[in-house]
């Protein structure tokens, strides 16, 4: 009988690049999911490409600057083009009450390693132009920057696959064989599949696979919207991000203005059917013309939804699970897992590999929620 | 079927999507890759319909060429549009902004995080800029 070391169900960022760095550290892997080819990672596609690592609670932060060291060499490493840009990024406010609690961020993620720096007035404008005037200042973090979410999904697969990863398209999982509180497969209609460790990276869809071995996530689906326009010519270098306003703003490589910022769609997670909420795309635009009001005249090309999980405490469950031994979860990420992908591949890999958990990764174990409430993140 | 060379030379050249600029050459690649069976694929990996007409121009020719090369029957899965069916201005849509109740603001508004006890809650946040 064949025994695999790991089976890693769900071909999202999380779980290609998981994928990925256990092929490259010489293991036996194989990669399951549900879906086809170029159609895998729901959470993945709903996601607007940001690469950040500022405005990440600060037990998170290390992990998304371990990830950025990633991305910096993930096109050569990957071989694959994966439009990213690491042009920086700007969070920023009009309202001056915000401004002291804009600094104490910035402060609190400069003693944390973070190159970031608060911009105001003429010192933002110039950097950014296009702004609206009323913008007053911003946190700008020069090594944020985007990249294409399709590709680089797309390219961890192809990469993991280079390297002796076996990916099956086509095979949900149906949750796992346990013997002596151990896990030994993972079932799928064709076939249990035999291995040492599964690492359970299928979103929001990852509940009902741990719920077959009686573990309760505590996720919730959220259809989120993004919205693309029509190409221009360059204006826009950075990310953009609004304190207390729902926009993520960039100008992607072909021109076009990608649109994001957590307004809510309507989506079945069963049927993987979404819809569009007119009023998200109004307040959207509002948003949008508001903060960049040259954008008024760009028409809107396309605009879809995309299925996410959140967490109860909106961040991601990460690391094994003793019950049953060889369950190690990747999931829940919230809306904020896109950066941080490869960072958490690379370590889960590092995981299985020496059996030593990375401290980066150990403040989101499962074990957060038997914990008194104020011990809790956040 | 073997192609003479000014017919390959018709493949690198013939625009399939006129707005993405998309060449049919590009479209047969996609078509070779493993596991590649429906427009959406097609779509997804050569962004052959991603552009302002979404499709509308392309998407029957797409099938036509999934057929011919792959043997996919015609229909065999919807080529996948996306609203706004024509293009609209991020201003004018906007401007409709107030005929909206629903939704009340966003999932969760971003960049908000902070692990300072002093600093008003995000709700709170909100609620002051609204």
């Amino acid at each position: 009988m064949k025994v695999a070391d790991v089976v890693v169900i769900g071909a999202g960022i999380v779980g290609s690049a998981t994928a990925y760095y256990l092929a490259k550290a010489g293991i036996d892997v194989t990669l399951i999911d549900r879906r086809i080819p170029i159609t895998s990672g729901a959470a993945t596609q709903a996601c607007a490409g940001g690469i950040r690592q500022q405005g990440r609670v600060p037990v998170e932060l290390p992990l998304a600057i371990y990830s950025i060291d990633l991305w910096t060499d993930l096109e050569a490493d990957l071989e694959a083009d994966l439009d990213y840009r690491q042009n920086g990024m700007t969070v920023v406010t009009d309202d001056e009450n915000l401004i002291p609690l804009l600094t104490d961020r910035v402060e609190q993620e400069q003693s944390l390693g973070l190159d970031i720096k608060l911009i105001q007035g003429s010192e933002l404008h110039d950097l950014i132009p296009g702004l609206s005037p009323r913008i007053l200042a911003g946190s700008y973090c020069p090594t944020d920057g985007h990249a294409d979410p399709m590709r680089t999904n797309n390219a961890f697969i192809v990469a993991a696959q280079r390297l002796g990863a076996h990916i099956r398209w086509k095979c949900p999982s149906e949750g796992f064989a346990i013997e002596n509180n151990r896990i030994t497969a993972v079932k799928t209609p064709q076939e249990n599949i035999h291995c040492r460790y599964a690492i359970l990276a299928a979103g929001y869809w990852s509940r009902a696979i741990a719920a077959a071995s009686g573990l309760n996530l505590p996720f919730q689906a959220f259809p989120l919207q993004m919205m693309v326009s029509a190409r221009r010519p360059h204006v826009l270098d950075q990310v953009l991000g609004w304190m207390g306003h729902g926009i993520s703003l960039k100008q992607v490589l072909s021109g076009g203005f990608v649109i994001g910022g957590g307004w809510p769609g309507l989506g079945n997670s069963e049927t993987y059917q979404t819809h569009l909420m007119p009023g998200s795309m109004a307040k959207s635009a509002q948003t949008t013309v508001e903060l960049f009001p040259s954008l008024s005249g760009v028409p809107v090309v396309r605009a879809w939804v995309g299925i996410e999980a959140f967490c109860e405490d909106e961040m991601q469950i990460i690391g094994p699970i003793h019950d049953p031994e060889g369950l190690i979860l990747a999931a829940g990420f919230s809306g904020h897992g896109f950066a941080i992908g490869p960072g958490v591949g690379s370590l889960l890999a590092e995981y299985v590999n020496t059996g030593q958990m990375s401290e980066m990764l150990t403040p989101f174990s499962m074990e957060r929620f038997n914990k008194p409430t104020e011990e809790k993140l956040e | 079927m073997s192609k003479n060379s000014s017919s390959q030379q018709t493949d690198n050249v013939l625009i399939i999507c006129r707005c993405e600029g998309i060449r049919l050459k590009q479209i047969q690649a996609s078509i070779r890759r493993a596991g590649v069976q429906t427009v959406n694929q097609i779509k997804k990996l050569t962004r052959a319909g991603m552009g302002p007409c979404q499709g509308h121009t392309c998407a029957k020719l797409i099938e036509t060429i999934l057929a011919a090369e792959a043997n996919i029957p015609l229909g065999s899965e919807p080529y996948r549009s996306r609203p706004p069916v024509r293009s609209i201005s991020i201003g004018r849509l906007a401007a409709t902004s107030d005929q909206f109740d629903e939704p009340a603001g966003p999932v969760r508004v971003v960049m908000m995080r902070t692990s300072d006890e002093q600093s008003p809650t995000r709700a709170e946040i909100k609620d002051k800029n609204e």
